[in-house]
């Protein structure tokens, strides 16, 4: 990587030490990247991990930014480094770090939604950090969910567990009260959920059993995938073909489509893109919500008493969630890997994880802290943490066109099904047939 | 703001025939369509600013009122909660209203200078490639912009100009050729040569018959074409977030896009539109300031094919 | 005119300064647009990742068009929108500009709150509808239950049609001030004396607007088709933001398509080809209608 120095000219900005190169240049240390890959240290920065160097670091906003804010602060007020943090609003987080990928524009630091890391780490933009991660004593306690998302074929490593959000079931304890059903007794199965759902709409009026967020691809990857997974029928695996046309997906699909059909779920449901996806929970009118725990914080103003249940496999035999949020990486052309590892590993340590994450009320990312005074507090808190053993990460390059988009064939085959009420197995035949041809191409 | 528009145009008024042949019949069935008319226009202009108005309204309700189900028509209490939500977002509003300012005013500054000149270079002279420079120009208007800005973003590396408001400025310049060049060749061309001739006979240089003669003449050209540099500068929102990555050099619509995104079913639609009212206000104030040339400078230019 | 004839001789004698006049605005074109161009061209005939060296790939990107559902789908959509848009804002802005462009009191208010919702951004506009037409906190939804056209939730982006005319009514609201203006002025340009000498020679409204109203506003509309044709078949910022290309893929355009290539799928060399075939289609476009309306002037 000495070339690299070479053809570095000092940037006038203090803030940005991005290399500026013609286009020979950049062609010639895009070559250089690549071949550095494997693991190799950079060039700019020295080994001395705290030597006050100025890094940069991305991130997409919302939950994420406003986690990585309160980290960075914490990292900046007891570090010679210094991290300036910049949050790219969350639904142009891939166009941004696409251009500047292609230009070698990159921040030293990239944050990247788990479900979008293999396509970055395919795209070779981040360091091989796995000598780093496996060198952690506590390198056991991080989600195996996440780190898979972030890691090649080979098992080779290129991010860490940055933020966690998992799916789980809300339901409302006064609706269930009031509807005749046992507060205390969450549903368990798709036959419960439907029931339980009826019941509460049996209250009339604007009252409904279950919201769908049914016009928000990426909520209804974050709360539906993990009931196929507890059925074991997870829908994409790193190094398998996709799978929609289960047993598990066309019951996932049969029970919306019912909800939908028999007015038991929210009308406000087909429309729905996720911008106020909680809102009808949090005013009390809605009985049962499939939701991540950012909901937490505002339940607590609610005027209701909530309870939390796990998302179950059709048939009930098992649960599981979605271990969403986002892995940190190191980039490939970061001048500063050490001083950037020196954050990573820092925010992976008990007093971030702890005084710093669990105190602001985030999920910390590794297991043996789930249980910590803060989550304690809360037992609904805790159970999410354990649940989050049985958790799952989808992956796969180009999961974000399946999945993520809102014309990709995930949410197209869902709204046929549901709100087009065209038959399951079509649906699922034709989800299937247009998710594969992007996913299994590769 | 509309009370001094609201006057009755000075220039036209009915034409005297028309007055000549009112009688008192007349009068009346005259009095009645004007009411008509008024009744109409009046729906009309209601309806246009029902949306800006409803906007500002919502802006100023409490952050529980802005997102109320149903939604109130009007504020039941005024309160700036909004605003002050927003002065404390990121890196501040501040920041982002100054880092919009620096780049439509560059913006409008090189689209200015570029398109007078050019305008008066293509009114004004013959030469080798005039035309196919002039049509050139125009053809951006049929590029999808969107697909050009990873190639853009690729030039402005070569150019040494990444992460620079200048970069920005300047290709949100080249977005505003085809509009100004047009206009200000139009403009220029509906000025007398003699004019100019007779400052150029006592030995003014060609620069100095465009600053001294022409320019005052097409002011409202001039203005026209700032107007749009601006609106379209300060409304920009791609461009900006794709070539300035620096925490503290957003710009203002990159702040909305981010206060509505990211943050699952907890939108704050009181602070969305408090900026949604940021992001109006300086392009409304500065249109009905403007807004006398702005006509004029149409007439000048954009009719004549 | 053989004074004119002198004045350009001394004007052109060097057409040196033509050219110093022209240079900022030629640069600019030429780096940020030609240049670019040319780099998008190359990308559609290679391969082109994120990171590494491009690769060659002859014409593929071109030949695998016709199986780009996404774009071949977004097709139909664009031409209907672009349809439905250029109708609408003409119709419309015949009436609003009539009213702006009359002698009466009052007038040009009228014409100035036509003209406010341009000056919004299409980001902004589009936020305003988002959050007008959000089916629970949005005061559309109130308005047209109390209005009593329908009981339960109306759903303004709920099926691909609804998305459509809300869009629609988006850029209409936003887009048509430009138009009224530009319509208001044209009309300013018509000699009042030929309408009175039409009307003494007893032409009704009518056969006014036909035989001298519309032959004088002929080069402005012909400007006006050209500028909303072309906008509309480029539409992308008000289904991005609004619909997202929802529901159900009904609101994808062509640019769409294109956005969702180069930067969801990071396919690059697709892109890039999708986008100059856009702009070959554009440019054909463009110069049959400017030689159609030119052969009509003739």
């Amino acid at each position: 990587m000495q070339h690299h120095v070479i053809l570095s000219t000092a940037s006038p900005h203090p803030g940005r030490r991005r290399r500026r190169l013609g286009w020979t240049g950049a062609m010639a240390s895009v070559a250089l990247v690549l071949s550095a890959c494997g693991g190799g240290e950079g060039g700019g920065g020295s080994d001395v991990p705290d030597d006050g160097s100025q890094l940069t670091m991305w991130v997409r906003s919302g939950g994420p930014g406003e986690l990585a804010a309160t980290l960075v602060d914490a990292y900046n007020a007891s570090h010679e480094n210094q991290i300036e943090l910049t949050a790219v609003p969350a639904d142009n987080y891939q166009q941004v770090v696409g251009a500047a990928a292609g230009s070698d524009e990159l921040p030293d630091l990239l944050a990247a939604d788990v479900v979008f890391s293999p396509n970055y780490v395919e795209q070779g933009l981040l360091l091989d950090i796995t000598d780093r991660i496996e060198g952690l004593e506590f390198v056991d306690t991080l989600s195996k969910a996440q780190s898979e998302a972030a890691s090649d074929a080979d098992g080779n490593l290129y991010g860490a567990p940055f933020s966690i959000d998992s799916s789980f079931i809300a339901y409302n304890k006064d609706l269930y009260a009031a509807a005749g059903l046992d507060p205390e007794t969450p549903p368990t199965d798709f036959e419960e959920l439907y029931a339980h759902a009826e019941a509460v709409r049996g209250i009339g009026g604007d009252t409904y059993g279950y919201y769908w967020p049914g016009n928000c691809a990426g909520c209804n990857a974050f709360t539906l995938m993990p009931m196929l997974a507890a059925a074991g029928q997870p829908p994409v695996v790193a190094g398998e073909p996709v799978d929609l046309d289960s047993e598990a997906m066309a019951a996932v699909l049969e029970l919306h489509q019912q909800m939908y059909s028999n007015d038991i779920m929210s009308p406000a449901s087909a429309q729905e893109s996720g911008a106020t996806w909680t809102a009808d929970f949090l005013a009390g009118t809605v009985g049962i919500i499939p939701i991540g725990q950012f909901i937490i914080p505002e339940l607590a103003d609610a005027d209701f008493d909530w309870g939390y249940a796990a998302l179950p496999a059709p048939d009930g035999s098992a649960t599981s969630t979605f271990v969403g949020g986002d892995v940190l990486g190191i980039t490939a052309g970061s001048e500063y890997p050490e001083q950037a590892w020196d954050f990573i590993n820092w925010s992976l340590q008990e007093e971030a994880q702890v005084e710093v994450l669990a105190k602001s009320g985030y999920l910390p990312s590794r297991t043996d802290l789930a249980d910590n005074e803060y989550s304690a507090q809360d037992p609904r808190v805790v159970s999410i943490i354990d649940n989050l053993a049985n958790g799952y990460t989808p992956s796969a390059v180009n999961y974000g066109e399946v999945f993520n988009e809102a014309t990709g064939p995930w949410l197209t085959g869902l709204r046929d099904a549901v709100v087009n009420g065209k038959p399951v197995d079509q649906a699922l035949r034709t989800m299937q047939e247009d998710a594969a041809a992007v996913l299994d191409e590769q | 703001m509309t009370t001094q528009t609201a006057r009755p145009t000075a220039a036209a008024g009915p034409p005297p025939s028309r007055r000549r042949r009112r009688s008192g019949r007349t009068r009346a069935a005259s009095a009645t369509r004007s009411g008509v008319f008024h009744l109409f226009s009046a729906t009309a202009a209601l309806l246009f600013l029902a949306p800006l108005i409803h906007t500002a309204l919502n802006s100023l309700k409490t952050p529980e009122e802005a997102n109320a189900r149903p939604p109130t028509w009007f504020p039941e209490s005024l309160s700036l909660a909004n605003y002050s939500a927003l002065a404390t977002f990121g890196e501040g509003i501040g920041t982002y209203l100054l880092n919009s300012l620096v780049l439509s005013g560059l913006s409008v500054l090189f689209t200015v200078v570029a398109c007078v000149l050019a305008g008066y270079g293509f009114a004004r002279f013959t030469f080798r490639g005039r035309n196919l420079l002039f049509g050139t120009t125009l053809l951006i208007l049929m590029v999808p912009y969107a697909s050009l800005l990873l190639p853009l973003y690729i030039v402005i590396g070569w150019l040494g100009l990444q992460n620079t408001v200048v970069g920005v400025a300047l290709v949100l310049t080249m977005f505003q050729l085809p509009f100004g060049v047009f206009l200000m060749r139009n403009a220029f061309e509906a000025i007398p040569r003699e004019i100019e001739e007779a400052a150029l006979v006592d030995g003014a240089s060609s620069l100095g018959a465009l600053f001294y003669i022409s320019l005052p003449l097409v002011a409202p050209a001039v203005a026209t074409v700032g107007l749009f540099a601006f609106i379209a500068s300060w409304n920009e929102f791609l461009a900006p977030l794709i070539f300035l990555t620096g925490a503290d050099s957003h710009t203002l619509p990159i702040v909305l896009t981010s206060i509505r995104g990211g943050a699952y079913g907890a939108v704050d639609y009181g602070a969305l539109q408090a900026g949604v009212v940021l992001a109006v206000v300086p392009t409304l104030v500065i249109y009905l300031l403007l807004q006398r040339y702005y006509v004029a400078g149409l007439t000048g230019g954009a009719l004549r094919g | 005119m053989p004074r004119q004839q002198h004045r350009r001789g001394t004007l052109t004698r060097r057409p040196a300064t033509g050219w110093l006049f022209v240079l900022p605005a030629a640069l600019i074109v030429l780096l940020l647009f030609l240049l670019p161009l040319g780099v998008l061209i190359a990308m559609s005939f290679t391969d082109w990742p994120l990171l590494g060296g491009p690769e060659p790939t002859g014409l593929d990107n071109y030949t695998s068009i016709p199986q780009n559902d996404l774009f071949i789908g977004a097709i139909a959509f664009t031409l209907l929108y672009t349809a439905l848009a250029t109708v609408l804002i003409f119709g419309i802005s015949f009436v609003l500009a009539a009213i702006s462009a009359s002698p009466r009191r009052g007038a040009k208010f009228y014409r100035t709150a036509f003209f406010l919702p341009y000056v919004v951004g299409t980001a902004a506009a589009a936020l305003i509808w988002y959050a007008a037409t959000n089916p629970q906190t949005g005061v559309m939804e109130r308005l047209i239950q109390a209005v009593g056209l329908t009981d339960g939730t109306f759903g303004f982006l709920a099926t691909p049609d609804k998305a459509l005319w809300t869009t629609l009514s988006l850029v209409v609201w936003k887009f048509i001030g430009f138009q009224v203006v530009v319509l208001v002025v044209g009309l300013q340009s018509v000699p009042p004396e030929l309408h009175e000498a039409a009307r003494v020679d007893g032409a009704n409204a009518v056969q006014r607007l036909r035989w001298i109203t519309l032959p004088f506003l002929r080069p402005t509309l012909a400007l006006l088709l050209v500028l909303s044709i072309t906008g509309s078949l480029l539409a992308f910022d008000q289904f991005y933001v609004l619909t997202n290309g929802g529901p159900d893929r009904g609101t994808v355009t062509l640019v769409y398509a294109v956005y969702q290539t180069a930067f969801t799928s990071f396919d690059l060399g697709r892109a890039a080809a999708l986008s100059v075939v856009l702009l070959l289609a554009l440019v054909a476009i463009n110069g049959l209608q400017l030689f159609a309306l030119r052969r009509r002037e003739d």
